[in-house]
């Protein structure tokens, strides 16, 4: 195989466009795919990649520069000592509050945005260069502004975002940057900059850690407003040998010496690979896609790779795990409904393991295999029937799954729906349309309709025959026929999705 | 002794509660009848509680050498006074934070075990992390399956892969994340973090419905079946085989794991605690499950707990004595509640963390990465104290505590002598057994 050739025009189906659509994107429905594959691979490629690309995003109205440390401090004297504590708490949870709703924010326009490759560019960033709300950041402002800088610079030439990343408010703080000054340099940022963002273990040495750190003393931020601030007098302007180069580096300089280095270009390549096509690539592929990256712009990267064969390989379809978030709203796009209630969603995607603006650590999410274990598996199961019927176990706030029996509960979903102007599902309007349209009415239809709808690629005959066996499985255990009037109808069609999602398959895409 | 043998019986009498095995036999023949002949597991065997203390603990602020005026050279800002320690000796005191573990340590049930690393230590998290997980070296090719992992292995040797016949062969660990340790061939181990979620519900309200849909749930999910799965009808999209088997096995085999020892752990932890004086903390809820699922009579041999906050960059003063007093009280309340259960005798804890922390402060009342540290065990059946020597200040290694016990002659000594197995099976090569058991 040649990596990079662009498949066959021919070969760009609706089940290639659906596995574009999951890889630059989040899924979609069958119709999606279908459009897509209408307009061809190279019109397809270019629709996702060239997208206008955000120039000054309007932050969200939740979003506002924190009340600085001084004005708080300011305001609360002469309060006595249980006011002031509880006024600390308010900020706190005033803050904790914010997050949630930019998470619920950030989902929703991964939901229905016209562009998503750039959100799935956003998500990627976010990952790549980890910072967390919790513990040194605790504000939502901060995780805003960096969420939108990785959205302007979603397909930035590598140096250009690097240039703003070592200027980002939240980076510098959640690595300490911010308190390293020269002398004493605090080498958390340097490390991780080499070892996580740009280089990987064993292109670097201590000696680049501590001439690192040094370059990068200074880069601070003004802690009233959350802006960068180059302070001189804590920077350590003296010669430095970082990388085998000697001068009077900065950051700026740090930025050159590693994004001219071949581990770079290397390291970045197999984050994309590992990303959007396949996990362990080969050394060959691995080196050929290296000197890709190295030679283009990270648009045409992307345009030849999502055109080529290594993505449309055997090997590639279908061998990545979803992650949390992409199980989600490619659930929620399938469902065609809007995202649930945000306290449950942030709920469930904390327990599958991806909380948005909370990653596990300076590493990021580490994705693959690592999003599957015993747990969390079953967390995505049970995630499915929430959406499905409101059963939300454990720790999802909504509901209590003691206080009700289950008719209950789907009543009190049903209702909870309505209160929160969350649209219901409504499968049978939608296969009345559907059958409207194309005659599609047996079991076998319906049950593929649902295959293609939420898997996007087939089922064997067996499991297809269990499929619509259980469509047509009466209260007692018998058979029966099934058709659109059934009076549990919508328990049979939630039954089936239910399966399909609680599938290993559905994990993967 | 229960084993999973029991859960099955139970399980083919539970009519329609979580997923019954009435359902899933139907499609899982072998399945079933590989486990439920698989004979039951030893009883009272020792057990093994690992407590990762993860981002790099500062030792030397944990086991304070306040005999050494070095010491406080290097921690202007951030040293512990003699006054303040909690005295071992003449040289080394614990943390005061650490004060509800030294009466464990006056008990002669706690060994700390001093200058801990390995050889060309790597200051990455990730790396070092891995390093104490794989019980690889530093340098040389990496080792992919855990420690921990290979343990289970050599404990089922020559059996089928993946069969979860006995717990005694499945680690569980308290969390989110399955530990890099427990990576092995045999099995995929069990991650458990909320016992509520931990279950498969069916959807439906019909009770025919609500059977079928289990039965074929279990059939989806039944290891053995990836093959058929994956290729019907696509040979027309140029030969589409899928997702390398292995990812699907994997999620089979780990949903099965889960649906197999579900009800079971849920009933465990069902049971209300003997002993209320765990904090209001992570560790501490984690470290409760396992003590309720030591108490079940789990045959689960190895289980896994987790407390982060070490990597103290900045502002390491309040952070590191907050986390320290967690594990402290977390981990006194688990022994006086093994201690109530009567299991103490057979449990035994084992702290690490990736690494210590340089030994000067950084210029931001922090300390940067670093390497040796103290690692510590707690049981009735060690031999209790402060083992090896106190730091030595003077000779530093870049800047940081030099190695003196290799992590790996700790880990001998515990496959050894507490876990029953050869060491240098697991460990893949002779270390000398640390004197601590």
């Amino acid at each position: 195989m040649s990596w990079f050739s662009p498949i066959p025009q021919t070969q760009f189906d609706s089940y290639n466009a659906a596995h574009l659509l999951w890889r630059a994107g989040f899924g979609g429905t069958w119709e999606d795919a279908v459009s897509l594959a209408q307009v061809g691979l190279k019109g397809a490629v270019d629709k996702l990649v060239d997208f206008p690309g955000a120039k000054e995003t309007a932050p969200p109205d939740f979003v506002t520069p924190p009340e600085s440390d001084a004005a708080f401090q300011q305001r609360i004297r002469g309060l006595d000592k249980e006011a002031r504590s509880s006024e600390r708490q308010k900020r706190e949870e005033g803050e904790r509050g914010k997050i949630t709703d930019l998470k619920f924010w950030w989902l929703t326009r991964m939901l229905t945005t016209e562009h998503p490759l750039e959100e799935k560019m956003t998500l990627f960033w976010h990952s790549h260069f980890a910072s967390s709300f919790n513990e040194k950041i605790e504000a939502c402002y901060p995780m805003w502004l960096q969420n939108d800088m990785f959205r302007r610079n979603a397909l930035a030439p590598f140096p250009v975002l690097l240039g703003k990343v070592i200027r980002d408010p939240a980076m510098l703080v959640w690595l300490d940057n911010a308190e390293s000054r020269g002398g004493r340099p605090n080498e958390n940022f340097a490390r991780e900059l080499m070892e996580l963002f740009t280089l990987g273990v064993g292109n670097y040495g201590e000696n680049d850690v501590k001439a690192a750190a040094r370059s990068l003393t200074g880069y601070t931020i003004d802690r009233e407003t959350w802006t960068f601030h180059f302070n001189p007098e804590w920077h350590d302007a003296g010669q430095k040998t970082y990388l085998g180069q000697t001068g009077a580096w900065d950051g700026d300089d740090v930025v050159r010496i590693i994004t001219s280095q071949q581990a770079s270009a290397r390291f970045m390549a197999r984050k994309y690979l590992e990303f959007f096509v396949y996990q362990n690539p080969e050394p060959d592929l691995l080196e050929t896609a290296a000197a890709l990256y190295r030679d283009s712009a990270p648009g045409p990267f992307l345009h030849a790779l999502f055109e080529s064969e290594v993505f449309y390989s055997a090997k590639a379809k279908d061998s990545i795990v979803k992650s949390p978030v992409v199980l989600a709203i490619g659930a929620l796009k399938a469902m065609r409904v809007p995202v649930p209630e945000k306290e449950v969603l942030a709920d469930a995607l904390r327990l599958m393991g991806q909380d948005l603006f909370f990653p596990p650590d300076v590493n990021g999410w580490p994705g693959g295999m690592a999003w599957i274990n015993s747990n969390m598996l079953l967390v995505r199961y049970n995630f499915a029937n929430f959406l499905l019927n409101g059963v939300s176990p454990g720790e999802f706030k909504m509901f209590n799954r003691k206080a009700a029996a289950p008719g209950e509960r789907r009543r009190e979903f049903v209702e909870h729906q309505r209160d929160s102007s969350v649209l219901e599902w409504n499968p049978r309007e939608q296969l009345r349309e559907l059958g409207a349209d194309r005659g599609m009415m047996t079991t076998a239809d319906v049950v593929d309709y649902y295959i293609r709808e939420f898997l996007q690629r087939r089922m064997p005959a067996e499991v297809h025959q269990q499929l619509e066996d259980f469509l047509e499985t009466d209260a007692a255990g018998g058979h029966r026929s099934f058709s659109l009037d059934d009076s549990n109808f919508d328990e049979r069609i939630r039954g089936l999705v239910h399966l399909i999602m609680s599938s290993p398959d559905y994990q993967l895409c | 002794m229960k084993g999973l043998l029991q859960t099955r019986r139970e399980f083919l009498a539970t009519g329609l509660k979580g997923l019954s095995l009435v359902a899933a036999s139907a499609y899982v023949p072998s399945f079933v009848a590989r486990t439920a002949l698989a004979a039951g597991a030893e009883t009272d065997a020792n057990i093994l509680v690992v407590i990762q203390l993860s981002g790099g603990n500062d030792g030397l602020n944990t086991v304070i050498p306040f005999g050494d005026d070095l010491y406080y050279k290097a921690r202007p800002t951030l040293g512990i006074g003699a006054g303040e320690v909690l005295r071992l000796n003449d040289h080394l005191g614990l943390h005061p934070a650490l004060a509800p573990l030294k009466s464990e340590f006056d008990a002669g049930q706690m060994a700390i075990i001093e200058n801990v690393g390995y050889p060309n230590p790597n200051r990455s998290h990730f790396r070092s992390m891995e390093i104490w997980h794989t019980a690889g070296d530093s340098e040389g090719p990496r080792e992919l399956t855990g420690w921990l992992g290979r343990y289970f292995d050599a404990q089922c040797q020559g059996a089928d892969p993946h069969r979860l016949e006995n717990e005694g062969d499945i680690g569980i660990s308290i969390g989110k994340v399955m530990p890099q340790s427990f990576r092995n061939w045999s099995n995929v181990g069990i991650a458990l973090d909320n016992p509520e979620t931990f279950q498969w519900n069916a959807s439906g309200e019909t009770v025919g419905l609500a059977k079928a849909q289990e039965a074929i749930f279990a059939r989806l999910n039944q290891p053995g079946m990836a093959d058929t799965m994956r290729t019907g009808g696509l040979e027309g999209l140029g030969g589409i085989a899928g997702a390398e088997p292995e990812t699907l096995d994997f999620l089979k085999h780990t949903a099965m794991n889960a649906i197999l020892a579900g009800d079971r752990i849920r009933g465990a932890l069902a049971k209300k605690s003997a002993h209320s004086s765990y904090p209001d903390s992570e560790l501490a809820n984690q470290l409760q499950m396992i003590s309720k699922l030591v108490a079940a009579n789990f045959a689960t041999r190895v289980y896994y707990a987790f407390q982060g906050g070490f990597d103290t960059h900045s502002n390491q003063a309040g952070t590191h004595a907050r986390v320290l007093k967690d594990v402290a009280a977390s981990v006194r309340a688990f022994r006086a509640e093994l201690r109530a259960h009567g299991n103490a005798e057979r449990v035994m804890v084992l702290a690490f963390s990736e690494f210590g922390r340089r030994v000067a402060e950084n210029g931001s009342q922090g300390t940067d990465h670093g390497a040796a540290a103290p690692m510590f065990l707690f049981g009735e059946k060690l031999k209790a104290g402060v083992h090896g020597n106190p730091p030595d200040l003077k000779n530093l290694v870049d800047g940081d505590v030099g190695h003196e016990v290799d992590f790996r002659q700790v880990y001998a000594s515990v496959l050894e002598d507490w876990l029953g197995t050869k060491g240098d099976a697991v460990l893949k090569r002779k270390f000398e057994k640390a004197p601590v058991i």
